[in-house]
């Protein structure tokens, strides 16, 4: 379970001081397939980083099962990212010049499994999102559906209970998003905790549950609408 | 301390990413590796051409078994080598010079080629182990013990091949191991315009410190002799050793320009490094400073790509200290191979350069060789602070930067 509790996150520079979320809380159980959406700015990138122990809140208190974010230190948070969080971004972020391969096996030797089993985990990884002849292959030398999926096969095969979306959508076409979103929520179906930040309602829809940000604000949460409306009809 | 299993997988994976990111830059990693080598090398060299004078200066040491410190270099009259009666005379001098009961000695790491009645000249005990005789055609004898000795034709009716020669000054005694052909005769490399008139004979001579070997036409030929006139004294200080010496000097009409002890030169000579090796010295340090810029231009800086990678790797699982790690891996393979290659490039020049026999020379190579390997492990401390320093000022997300954005 990821629990937020009155998180607040500030950017300051010499010519600004930005408060990026505003007291954030939120409650996102394991299992959950979550879309954060919002205009650029309103703060969903900043709420993505936070979970992913990729930045620090300024205030608050944040726990992944019970083991509290805003307490550890940067090894502490390496630790803890390793253990749960695996992360797609818009932008892919592979190596250029490693192989499809080797850039899926990344975590796979950051988590030191034996040699057999990285090949058999990434060999299942790309045979699943049908990529498997690419393993060769370069990033550059695949189109950007294609390589969305590497970047997908590179979350999965670690096998981390929560997966981390960061507008996966924004650099590919439209048929390739579908695909892209049917294979999210078939690792949803299968247990995973997803959360994709995105703009777009075709995305969010594939969601259970829209969080929509404002301003650093939690303007819309579908997850509570459905709760209180459940406890209204109680 | 026992390497848990995990630790062990640690190490592999870094390897491999190490080894993977090695293999994607391959010709980078070449060309830095190799100018941080030509650097190091460098550097080597000019340390241990510098050491050797430092070496002879802190122990003390001389190219004889006495200290440097009371071994005195006199600088007489040059022209007083070519002739054979100036020579004479010099030989004179410079015998005079001896005092057992002031336990001064004096001689030449020089051929004690003399002529006529003059029978043998020996230099002192003390000075004996002045040079070697090399056998460098194979037809002479070879003469490295320091008692050894080749005589003149007329000095070999008396001393036979076999026979002993004792020092009367000293009491030393030589092995005759040669006897050279009647009417064998040397020009001093410096007297070659006199032609033969200033050749020195040497039928009455005898030969113990050359690098010489005999013709075999029976002539004698001397390829390289140090001209050098050294005094000992285990006591005295440089003004009492120099008017010692200007008082027999101005018996045997002789000029002294100059006696320095051996330490006191090696110092002079230090000092004069900067100025003797200044062309050296420049390619060094732009050597350096361009293999530095390079190697950290290609490991850390090079524009944002090393930036996001990092940044993708945490992304990925991958712990701070993984990456602090592999980059000193990455880092600690080149400095490792560059120093392996300047280590035996730089010796085999130094041996080339200056000979096998230079003890000294190798000595300060040896003695050098840790304060080399320091200066490689400072380079590798700087290049990761400076890395962990990258590391440590941004946070994960700063450094997958453009690809991951707000």
């Amino acid at each position: 379970m990821i629990w937020l509790k009155n998180v607040s996150k500030r950017y300051v520079g010499d010519e600004f001081d930005v408060l990026a979320l505003n007291h954030i809380n939120l409650e996102i159980q394991a299992g959950e397939f979550v879309a954060i959406t919002g205009a650029s700015g309103s703060g969903k990138s900043t709420l993505l980083n936070l979970i992913g122990c990729m930045d620090s809140a300024s205030e608050g208190e944040l726990y992944i099962d019970s083991l509290p974010l805003h307490q550890a230190n940067t090894g502490k948070l390496d630790q803890i990212r390793k253990q749960y969080i695996s992360f797609v971004f818009q932008h892919f972020a592979l190596l250029p010049e490693f192989t499809v391969y080797e850039n899926v096996e990344i975590p796979l030797l950051a988590r030191s499994y034996q040699r057999k089993e990285r090949r058999e985990r990434i060999r299942e990884a790309l045979k699943r999102l049908g990529i498997e002849k690419y393993e060769k292959k370069f990033p550059d030398q695949l189109s950007g559906g294609q390589q969305q999926r590497v970047a997908i096969a590179r979350a999965l095969v670690a096998d981390s209970p929560i997966i981390l979306a960061d507008e996966p959508t924004g650099a590919i076409d439209t048929k390739n998003t579908e695909q892209l979103m049917e294979f999210l929520s078939e690792i949803n179906k299968n247990g995973k905790t997803v959360i994709v930040v995105t703009h777009s309602d075709f995305v969010a829809d594939y969601a259970k549950r829209v969080i929509q940000l404002n301003d650093g604000l939690i303007i819309r949460d579908s997850g509570k609408e459905e709760k209180s409306h459940e406890k209204n009809n109680q | 301390m026992r390497i848990e299993t995990g630790e062990y997988m640690k190490i592999r994976h870094i390897l491999k990413i190490t080894y993977m990111e090695i293999n994607q830059h391959l010709f980078n990693f070449i060309i830095t590796t190799f100018m941080l080598g030509v650097s190091f090398g460098l550097l080597f060299i000019s340390f241990t051409v510098l050491g050797q004078y430092g070496y002879k200066l802190i122990k003390n040491q001389s190219v004889l078994s006495v200290p440097a410190s009371q071994l005195y270099v006199i600088n007489l009259d040059y022209y007083k080598w070519f002739s054979l009666d100036t020579a004479k005379d010099m030989y004179e001098f410079i015998y005079s010079l001896n005092d057992k009961e002031q336990g001064i000695c004096a001689g030449l790491s020089f051929p004690g080629a003399l002529n006529e009645d003059i029978d043998v000249y020996c230099i002192s005990k003390e000075l004996l182990p002045v040079g070697k005789l090399t056998d460098t055609q194979g037809t002479a004898a070879v003469l490295e013990d320091g008692e050894s000795v080749i005589v003149g034709y007329e000095l070999g009716k008396r001393y036979p091949v076999g026979s002993r020669i004792v020092d009367e000054n000293s009491g030393n005694v030589y092995n005759v191991t040669q006897v050279l052909r009647r009417g064998s005769e040397w020009l001093p490399p410096n007297a070659a315009k006199g032609g033969i008139e200033e050749a020195v004979r040497l039928d009455n001579c005898l030969i113990m410190d050359a690098d010489a070997y005999v013709r075999t036409n029976g002539y004698l030929s001397i390829l390289a002799t140090s001209d050098t006139v050294y005094c000992y004294q285990p006591e005295l200080g440089e003004e009492e050793i120099n008017a010692y010496i200007d008082q027999k000097a101005e018996v045997y009409g002789m000029r002294v320009y100059h006696t320095i002890s051996l330490q006191k030169a090696a110092w002079e000579s230090l000092l004069e490094i900067p100025q003797t090796y200044s062309v050296d010295i420049g390619l060094i340090t732009i050597m350096t400073i361009i293999s530095v810029i390079a190697i950290f231009i290609s490991i850390l800086i090079s524009n944002d790509y090393k930036k996001q990678m990092f940044g993708i790797l945490l992304s990925c699982g991958w712990t701070g200290r993984d990456i602090r790690v592999m980059t000193l891996l990455e880092c600690a393979s080149r400095v490792v191979l560059a120093l392996l290659g300047a280590i035996l490039g730089s010796y085999f020049y130094i041996t080339y350069a200056y000979g096998a026999e230079n003890e000294v020379i190798h000595q300060a190579y040896f003695i050098l060789l840790p304060v080399l390997i320091l200066v490689a492990a400072g380079f590798l401390i700087l290049c990761n602070s400076w890395s962990v320093h990258r590391l440590a000022i941004q946070k994960p997300k700063d450094l997958i930067g453009g690809m991951y954005k707000e």
